[in-house]
């Protein structure tokens, strides 16, 4: 799976040698993380392996020598804590610093064997970058996994159009609790203001959420928490 | 405490003629009856530290006695009992003392320095001794309080069948709050690393009149969490003047600097109550082991932690991370300050409480003390008034390499203000779990400013994290150690000016609020952990009774 993923991937290669030629650096912090060595992690004030927040910070440019480490696991010697958080971060990071480019990539793992959680991150990263074509497929898939659509789920309220996409899916009873989650962070007011606009949007969550609630009023705390991310006045 | 007359035919002898008599003034009434022997058990019920014959009381205090007075490095036994005496009788067939059954086995009792009990249902006395005089005991308890055991003991004298019983209760361990004042001010030296730290502290301990100690880290593998390691607190016990044991009670957390309250404090006078789990969970860490100061219905205050079940932030499979339970019914079982609140905690990195919230000493306050509440929200729209003023490109976390920022990024950063929206949404719900159980009013929170993002374990602070502070109220000034978040600049730190704006009012002009921010950035912070983490310290009790609520 891992191999397959990396045969179209050339830009990964040359990015790295660009990258480790330029800023060895910051390569190094990539390829060995100081948050996956013991020595360091035991210092933390909760000593386990911990990389996720170091590789946000350097960017993009963390993100092919991540693409690249997925192919070569077998090359760092790690315990099992230490190989999971490194893999949630190659596949979480690219979300969270907006890397379009590895759409595919993280495509590639949603629809691999890959543990479920990591096919949940990867479908939040598709969100998290904009990618809506490769998560519907699987969220519309009954036979996927459950976590896998709820991560999906979650992953179209990262979107900045999905509104309707949402509204289509709220009968569906195995992914409804992520879809009220998802319009929590569509509309969530704080992103809006980050970007800019998406007044009608979050207009659009408040009133389905409402109409949510009064669908399944036992469930008004959960919608209420979406509520307040929306903060619609 | 009950008395039972025994029975005693006080029979006349010689028919009536008064042969007894002598002289009586006239030969017609009978001499005065000797006072009934009674069978009578006495202790400090009065707890005044004396054993009187025939106090009167619901209970006496006795000690769990894991002090080293003689510096032997073991637990004492035999010392710091409390008396229980057995008052004299006349001829029985035989004197027994029984020990409570929840008791069994948990308390020590000696005569003369002998052990006279340590296990079993009971005790035999000679009866000859008792004929002979009054015969003193003493008591200690050998193990903690715990639901098995809620610490009372009642000893119960049987001469002959006939009964009294006597109630004896174990001093409490008391858990200090932000409201005592600062006697020793501990954190671990290691190195240039929290030299700018450790010479901060120095100064504001000089001027809170504390005693400054540094616990050489190289002796515990630089393991510079000290607040983790242990917490401490007190034992009171009943005399004139009432006895102050400290105690310290360690955390199971089974990292190397929890070993050093054992090794520097224990001692005379001075509790080591050694871990009872072996359970690791950061989530039994002392800073996960807070106490809210006094309230109402809780005038020693009420034990907080953190724990729970719910999805990590941003969504996904719920979660249970929760204290071990051991700990969670040790704080019930003391029932002073119990018993234990609990907020949710589980979605933090490290899942303190003190990551979250911190009560801070407010004099000017009706209450006398204010709870400091991470706000994202306030960081949030102190960075936009700063970007109003024109401050945009101003720098956040200025020169520290690989983390500076600025506040246009943040603002323009979607995915961390979404995830703080979250985070401030669960703060909120924290809040309220706070108000409804502590009974606070919207304006006794102060919201101080934090941001929060996610480390892959969970959410951490994203700045230092200002609600991790450490406070020492002393009669003349509340000086509270603040990690320096390191905003921007505008022009001086936007974010340290909204804390001193808010915190500086708390204080009253014989009692003002001295602020020292301190840098934590290299040496906590990024290391998940800010500055309370890092600090210990032990604290001047209040001056009343635990006994008389």
């Amino acid at each position: 799976m891992i191999a397959l993923l990396f045969a179209l991937q050339d830009w990964v290669d040359v990015e790295c040698e660009r990258l480790r030629r330029e800023k060895p650096e910051i390569a190094a912090k990539v390829d060995r993380p100081p948050g996956l060595d013991a020595a360091n992690y035991r210092q933390f004030r909760n000593p386990v392996p911990q990389c996720l927040r170091d590789l946000v910070k350097i960017g993009k440019d963390a993100v092919p020598l991540l693409l690249q480490r997925w192919g070569r696991m077998d090359e760092l010697t790690l315990s099992d804590a230490e190989r999971d958080a490194l893999l949630e971060a190659i596949v979480r990071v690219p979300g969270l610093v907006g890397d379009v480019r590895a759409e595919s990539f993280l495509t590639g793992v949603l629809n691999s064997d890959a543990a479920e959680s990591l096919r949940g991150h990867a479908a939040v990263s598709l969100g998290m970058i904009g990618a809506k074509d490769p998560l519907l497929p699987v969220l519309d898939d009954r036979k996927q996994p459950k976590a896998v659509r709820q991560a999906c789920a979650r992953a179209v309220g990262r979107l900045t159009d999905s509104l309707e996409l949402i509204r289509a899916r709220l009968d569906d009873d195995a992914i409804w609790r992520d879809l009220i989650a998802a319009l929590g962070l569509l509309g969530s007011s704080w992103a809006w203001e980050a970007r800019g606009g998406g007044d009608e949007v979050r207009k659009g969550c408040h009133d389905l959420l409402l109409e949510q609630r009064r669908r399944r009023p036992e469930e008004s705390a959960l919608v209420d928490q979406s509520l307040k991310m929306v903060d619609w006045k | 405490m009950h008395r039972y007359l025994l029975l005693l035919l006080l029979t006349s002898c010689g028919g009536g003629g008064g042969s007894g008599g002598g002289d009586d003034g006239g030969g017609g009434s009978p001499p005065p009856e000797p006072p009934a022997p009674v069978v009578d058990i006495d202790a400090d019920l009065n707890r005044n530290g004396v054993v009187e014959d025939g106090e009167t009381g619901d209970y006496a205090v006795f000690y769990w006695n894991i002090d080293d007075d003689d510096d032997n490095n073991a637990v004492d036994s035999g010392d710091d009992l409390a008396s229980v005496v057995v008052r004299r009788f006349p001829p029985a067939q035989s004197v027994t003392v029984s020990v409570s059954a929840s008791a069994q086995g948990r308390v020590k009792i000696f005569r003369a320095g002998n052990l006279v009990y340590s296990s079993g249902a009971s005790f035999m006395i000679d009866a000859a001794d008792v004929q002979a005089g009054d015969v003193e005991l003493g008591i200690e308890a050998i193990n903690r309080i715990q639901p098995a055991w809620n610490g009372y003991v009642t000893l119960t004298l049987d001469i002959d069948g006939v009964t009294d019983a006597v109630t004896l209760r174990c001093a409490p361990y008391l858990m200090a709050t932000n409201l005592w004042p600062v006697e020793q001010l501990h954190v671990v030296n290691v190195g240039s690393n929290n030299q700018a730290f450790r010479t901060a502290l120095q100064e504001v301990a000089g001027l809170a009149g504390c005693q400054y100690v540094e616990v050489p880290g190289g002796s515990y593998q630089n393991d510079r969490w000290l607040q983790d390691s242990s917490e401490p607190g007190v034992v009171y016990l009943p005399g004139t003047p009432r006895k102050r044991v400290d105690s310290v009670l360690q955390t199971a957390r089974w990292r190397p600097v929890d070993q050093w309250c054992k090794n520097a404090l224990w001692g005379p006078d001075f509790d080591f109550l050694e871990r009872f789990s072996t359970s690791t969970t950061s989530l039994n860490y002392g800073g996960n082991i807070e106490c809210v100061p006094p309230h109402a219905g809780h005038p020693w205050g009420r034990v907080l932690i953190g724990g729970g079940t719910s999805s990590p932030i941003g969504g996904g499979t719920p979660i249970t991370r929760e204290q071990t339970q051991v700990y969670r019914d040790f704080w019930d079982a003391l029932a002073i300050q119990g018993p234990h609140l609990k907020i949710s905690t589980e979605w933090l990195a490290v899942g303190h409480v003190d990551e979250i919230v911190s009560f801070v000493p407010a004099p000017a306050t009706t209450r006398g003390w204010v709870v400091a509440i991470a706000s994202p929200d306030v960081a949030k729209q102190i960075l936009q008034t700063v970007k109003n003023n024109g401050g945009g490109a101003k720098k956040v976390f200025a020169g520290r390499s690989g983390w500076e920022t600025t506040v246009d990024a943040i603002l323009a950063d979607a995915a961390l203000l979404t995830y703080n929206q979250e985070v401030q949404v669960r703060l909120d719900a924290i809040r309220e779990v706070l108000q409804t159980n502590v009974g606070l009013a919207d304006g006794e929170f102060v919201h101080l400013p934090v941001l929060f993002e996610d480390s892959g374990n969970g959410a951490l602070a994203y700045n230092p994290g200002v609600v991790n502070l450490m406070p020492l109220p002393t009669p003349t000034g509340i000086h509270l150690i603040i990690p320096d978040p390191e905003g921007p600049d505008d022009p001086t730190d936007a974010w340290q000016a909204d804390i001193v704006a808010k915190l500086a009012p708390l204080g009253t002009g014989a009692q003002p609020i001295v602020i020292k921010f301190v840098n934590v950035f290299f040496s906590y912070h990024t290391l998940s952990g800010e500055a309370h983490c890092g600090l210990n310290a032990v604290r001047t009790p209040p001056d009343m009774d635990w006994w008389n609520p």
